[in-house]
């Protein structure tokens, strides 16, 4: 908790720093009103509604702090295209984008986790060669080429997964974001895999596991407790910082599998100069990237005796 | 002078709502019926003794931003919707005659700048208010009042009170000038007729725009943007039986996914213009089909006031020297026919003696080396030197531009320029192009594309005629048959127009834009909408089409 | 305020590494024992992979005066064709050569990869030597500036930037290189901040040699030794992300041609269906590249690398 404490300071500068970027980002070319209404510039009646709306009046520190503020309540302002409200926009999205990037890691993590506990425990055998190798080769495979390629596989060739999000139920939506999921699960697994076999590999070195052997404490045992236990700290650090990896993955390859998340948006708004709406989903995104790995560290720091001796003495 | 200019600007859009508005007019197409029907839109898939219930899943190509028809724009997918929540005040047949819809009648004064609508009395709206004629003008008034939808039919209107009401089930439209073809903009976006309760709580405020009250044949039930929008059955609908249970329309951009999922049963019904994936529908046995190919052309226009372009010769050597059989080998693939002019040869208003001239790159680069030698300072040897214009991003465009730029540069040194479309159109009403591709027209009635042509359209600034080319004797004629009502006349007066438009090589045309609804065999029912009066009127064009009708017999 | 943990436990997100446990333990920096084991231990792989690199560079370099055909010539051969003696790696729908579109493409994402590496190294690299070197404010207040850069991830800062700045190639090859500068600081900080402190540079300052000279002869030629693994990792990234901007329609604009746009043209409409090549010819291309350019800054790394843990 006093971590926490001591922390937050610095998690409200970033936080500062990170939103009144993305705020700036509209003032990059000049009039923030000929970037907002493209085309409808030239009416007037518009132009003088959205300089009241955005307060363009006001200069930019004011304008700012009533941004945020009006952001934390959930008001994100308006499209001037299609003039419906941003977070009317984002709200069915942002669950839809959340469940996939989740959905991502817990497969990612389910994935990694036996298979570096096995290839690190037989060390050297073929299984551990193979899945080493093959680590080493999702690591760099380009999420987006991997999604093609299982589209290819299971879309076109096969109807084994359907094409399109389903949302009737949870098992629905599980069983319609398997591949997509999957696609970012597997770069990222491959990270973690790799990690966790060569920290178990370091451990299972270690004296105290040699006694433990030695002791007649059963393999597993050894293995969740004495060597999972310590490795799992790094895999939680790289974890956090998969989220942002996995942030930027999900927008472009909701746009490959055609889910409607925040990434579609995104993608639509680009291409309609709906300046607006890019500026909130960047928020979005770079708020909770910076939030999730805060607690990431709080977490880190909560479980690992060893950081948590060294910050309080 | 920065007044002048954001005028201006303002104007501009309605370039761009203009455009949609003519798309929205378009309807109707000399089909023959029936399924697997070549270039009929009329008809539909499974007849039979129509059976009750199920949820029909429809595939749509793109998204509509919303579903209010005074202030969102409405494509295919717009219309589908549209169809399912509205109804309009009219209706075009198959050889683009209007019939009354939502209207009892629809009649002119005599010198037709006045035209009085009576509606059908004890139609409700899906919030239970009863259809009357504050409907009509509030409808109106809001569509004109808004920046997009309004600038399109603004000028059609006089400018005080375009409509009154008369009496409860009356309303009567005013005429900026005498018009015969009212009823045609009453079958249009703005013939759809919403609820005035949701319409001024959807002024209020514009997210209500996503869940549309209107008095069709189907409710507005939920909507997720991007994935789908669902309607359930209207049980008191005014005008018959509605057989589905639900309707869902389901958005999947990428139409070779889209056949996955009608094969796969993931959806029943889809609607495509990709001429590869109309080709995968033709040889799938498995499918049923509805094709029209009378909508929209898809052509290259060029800037008559841009120079190399001001000179005929140039533009002719650029038809000269288009590929079009490339262009129809890669682009439409046989599917689609090549086009010649505006009109399909099918329709009445076509001008079979109305050619176009391309893949001759001899011609044109006579003319280039002609031209070339006069005018150095526009050439780079015997080449003259040219922008080409065109949108994005996208792959098809990326080749089409591959595609035009092989041919063309045997006569021209080309400068390709990519641009987003919301600039696109802005600039080319601007006249900031010298070339770009284009795709337009496909009016039932092409009164609807008067405004292209017609010198009145073009300023120093911006201009919503394109070409910026004005050809009096054209300009004669395209008054000559908005004031008349004979058919014949106006027939011919059309194929001259054509003439004309050949003449002064301002499009090189390419090819009729085809629209394919496909569904699963057990999809029955017509695309047609039944009318009161019984039988079936209109017809599927450009990628939507009444789905009152349609049933399932899983 | 104790400096946060984060940095050291960043590194290895950027650069998505661990080494090897049946690799020799880690060499000290600048030992003697480094060099050594360098070379008896790169393996053929190694050599694989660079001469995949080589081949790759050399067919980019070389692309106008090679007798393949022009990558926009459509129906260059048949639609959709596979392979043949005219068009060996097949064509896409458009009839173009793939290979041609590929040799092409790869100009650009070796372009990105090279200028994004090259801006880091030169902005983020000064500045992590200087801070480096001299701590004090300068150190902070680059801490401060990488943290913020580093709070958004990757494409999320690159979409936006791209957004608003256009999709000029030479708006890609200067944000891409942007979002590289923090991870390439970090690391020369943390390198100048190892040798600053060894013998050689102590003594020399002792001696009365002037800072800027120490910074520029005494630690910068150890510095960007172990700098270069990262590069190469760097260039991955910058490959892979010309792809993701691709699929958010913000690739380079208009007719030239990119590794990511034949990825997106492959893997849209019944491209897929037609001829996957038009995808996997691009797919692999990219693969490989980046595989070989991860296997080469990894190997390089294991040998060179200085953690900032162990500060």
């Amino acid at each position: 908790m006093g971590y926490v404490l001591r922390r937050l300071p610095q998690l409200v500068l970033v936080l500062f720093a990170v939103t009144l970027l993305t705020f700036l980002s509209l003032n990059l070319l000049g009039d923030p009103l000929k970037s907002i209404l493209g085309p409808q510039y030239g009416d007037k009646e518009l132009r003088a509604q959205v300089r009241e709306d955005l307060n363009l009046d006001q200069p930019i520190p004011t304008r700012y702090v009533t941004w945020l503020s009006d952001a934390a309540h959930g008001d994100l302002g308006r499209s001037y295209n299609t003039r419906e409200s941003i977070s009317n926009i984002l709200s069915d999205r942002i669950p839809v984008s959340a469940l996939l990037m989740v959905y991502a890691q817990v497969l990612a993590l389910g994935l990694a986790i036996p298979i570096a506990i096995i290839a690190g425990y037989k060390a050297d055998s073929w299984f551990d060669r193979s899945t080493t190798t093959a680590a080493f080769g999702f690591v760099a495979v380009p999420s987006f080429a991997l999604g093609v390629i299982l589209l290819y596989f299971f879309a076109v060739q096969n109807d084994i997964f359907p094409s399109r999000y389903l949302d009737d139920s949870f098992g629905d939506q599980l069983y319609s974001l398997f591949l997509p999921a999957l696609t970012l699960a597997l770069p990222a697994g491959a990270t973690y895999a790799r990690l966790l076999r060569a920290d178990i590999i370091r451990t299972l070195q270690e004296d105290f596991i040699t006694t433990a052997k030695s002791k007649g404490v059963r393999p597993t045992r050894v293995l969740v407790r004495h060597a999972l236990r310590p490795s799992s700290f790094s895999l939680l650090t790289v974890f956090g910082l998969q989220v942002g990896a996995l942030l930027g993955g999900a927008l472009v390859i909701e746009n490959i599998f055609s889910i409607p998340g925040m990434g579609k948006a995104v993608v639509d708004a680009i291409f309609r100069k709906d300046y607006l709406v890019v500026q909130s989903v960047v928020l979005i995104v770079a708020t909770t990237y910076v939030i999730v790995n805060f607690m990431v560290d709080a977490l880190y720091n909560f479980l690992d005796p060893r950081v948590r001796d060294a910050a309080t003495a | 002078m920065t007044q002048r200019r954001t005028a201006w600007r303002s104007v501009l859009v309605s370039a761009v709502a203009l455009m949609l508005f003519a798309a929205a007019c378009s309807s109707g197409s000399s089909g023959d019926g029936g399924a697997n029907s070549g270039n009929g839109g009329g008809g539909g898939f499974r007849s039979g003794e129509p059976q009750q219930g199920g949820t029909l899943r429809y595939g749509v190509e793109a998204e509509t931003s919303g579903l209010n028809p005074t202030t969102d724009r409405f494509a295919a997918a717009g219309y589908l919707m549209g169809n399912a929540v509205f109804d309009r005040i009219a209706y075009l047949d198959e050889n683009g005659e209007y019939s009354p819809y939502l209207a009892e009648s629809i009649t002119p004064n005599d010198d037709l700048t006045e035209w009085t609508v009576v509606l059908r009395s004890g139609v409700k709206f899906h919030d239970g208010t009863l259809l009357t004629s504050e409907a009509l003008k509030l409808t109106l008034e809001l569509a004109i009042a808004d920046p997009l939808v309004g600038l399109a039919i603004k000028p059609l209107f006089r400018a005080e009170n375009p409509v009154e009401i008369v009496d409860e089930l009356t309303a009567r439209y005013y005429m900026a000038e005498p018009n015969a073809h009212f009823p045609l903009y009453s079958t249009s976006q703005v013939g759809f007729i919403a609820s005035p309760t949701w319409l001024r709580a959807a002024a209020e405020n514009p997210d209500l725009n996503q869940e549309p009250v209107g008095t069709g044949p189907f409710i507005f039930k939920s909507r997720s943007q991007d994935s789908s929008t669902t309607f359930e059955r209207n049980p008191d609908w005014w005008n018959g039986d509605v057989y589905l249970d639900e309707i869902e329309f389901v958005v999947q951009t990428d139409a070779a996914r889209r056949y996955d999922q009608l094969v796969a049963g993931e959806l029943d019904v889809m609607h495509t213009s990709d001429p590869a994936v109309i080709k995968l529908v033709r040889n799938d046995s498995d499918l049923t089909s509805v094709e029209d190919d009378t909508g929209e052309e898809g052509f290259v226009m060029i800037n008559t006031e841009a120079t190399p372009f001001d000179d005929l010769r140039v533009r002719q050597a650029l038809a000269f020297a288009t590929p079009k059989k490339d262009y129809l080998e890669l682009i439409t693939q046989g599917v689609t026919d090549p086009a010649d002019s505006m009109f399909h040869p099918d329709l009445k208003w076509n001008n079979p003696k109305v050619k176009q001239e391309a893949d001759q790159p001899e011609k044109a680069k006579e003319l280039a080396e002609e031209y070339c030698a006069e005018n150095p300072q526009n050439c780079e040897g015997d080449k003259i030197k040219m922008q080409f214009k065109y949108t994005g991003p996208s792959v098809q465009q990326d080749l089409i531009a591959d595609t035009l730029i092989n041919g063309w540069q045997d006569a021209f040194v080309i400068e390709r320029d990519q641009v987003l479309q919301d600039d696109y159109i802005t600039q080319v009403a601007l006249g900031d192009y010298q070339v770009v591709t284009w795709r337009q027209y496909g009016t039932a009635d092409p009164e609807g594309e008067f405004v292209w042509h017609d010198c009145r359209s073009i300023s120093p600034v911006l201009s919503i005629n394109w070409t910026r080319n004005c050809n009096e004797e054209t300009q004669q004629l395209l008054e000559d048959q908005r004031s008349s009502s004979d058919e014949a006349e106006r027939i011919d007066t059309w194929q001259q127009i054509s003439q004309n438009i050949h003449d002064d090589y301002i499009y090189i045309f390419l090819n009729h834009t085809d629209w394919m609804i496909a569904a699963q065999p057990y999809v029955g029912g017509g695309l047609d909408s039944d009318f009161p009066e019984g039988g079936l009127k209109t017809a599927a064009s450009n990628g939507s089409h009444s789905v009152s009708q349609m049933w399932l017999d899983k | 305020m104790p400096p946060p943990p984060e940095p050291e436990l960043r590194e290895p997100l950027l650069i998505g590494d661990e080494h090897d446990p049946d690799e020799p333990p880690l060499p000290v920096p600048g030992s003697d024992e480094a060099s050594v084991v360098t070379r008896r231990r790169l393996g053929p792989m190694f050599w694989i992979a660079l001469g995949w690199l080589a081949l790759v560079v050399a067919l980019a370099v070389l692309a106008p005066v090679l007798p393949i055909a022009d990558p926009n010539e459509t129906l260059d051969g048949p639609r959709a064709g596979g392979f043949s003696t005219h068009n060996l790696l097949g064509t896409d729908d458009g009839g173009r050569d793939l290979l041609a579109r590929t040799i092409w493409g790869s100009r650009v994402s070796l372009l990105v990869g090279f200028t994004s590496v090259a801006f880091a190294l030169l902005v983020g690299g000064t500045i992590g030597l200087y801070a480096g070197f001299y701590r004090g404010w300068l150190e902070k207040a680059m801490i401060a500036t990488f943290d913020i850069a580093l709070a958004f991830p990757a494409v999320v800062l690159a979409l936006l930037l791209i957004t608003f700045l256009g999709r000029e190639l030479q708006w890609i090859l200067l944000v891409l290189g942007i979002l590289a500068v923090a991870p390439v600081g970090r690391l020369a900080r943390a390198n100048t901040l190892v040798f600053s402190q060894r013998e050689f540079v102590v003594a020399a300052r002792a001696l009365g040699a002037r800072s800027n000279r120490l910074i520029w002869q005494e630690i910068f030629p150890n510095v960007i030794v172990p700098m270069t693994g990262l590069a190469l990792l760097g260039m991955a990234l910058a490959i892979v992300a010309e792809g993701s901007l691709a699929f958010l329609g913000l690739s380079v604009e208009g007719a030239t041609t990119t590794w990511g746009k034949m990825i997106v043209a492959g893997s849209s409409g019944t491209a897929l269906r037609e001829n996957p090549l038009t995808a996997f010819v691009p797919i692999t291309a990219m693969f490989l590249t980046v595989l070989a350019l991860n296997f080469i800054g990894d190997r390089l790394r294991a040998h060179f690398e200085v953690r900032e843990s162990a500060l």
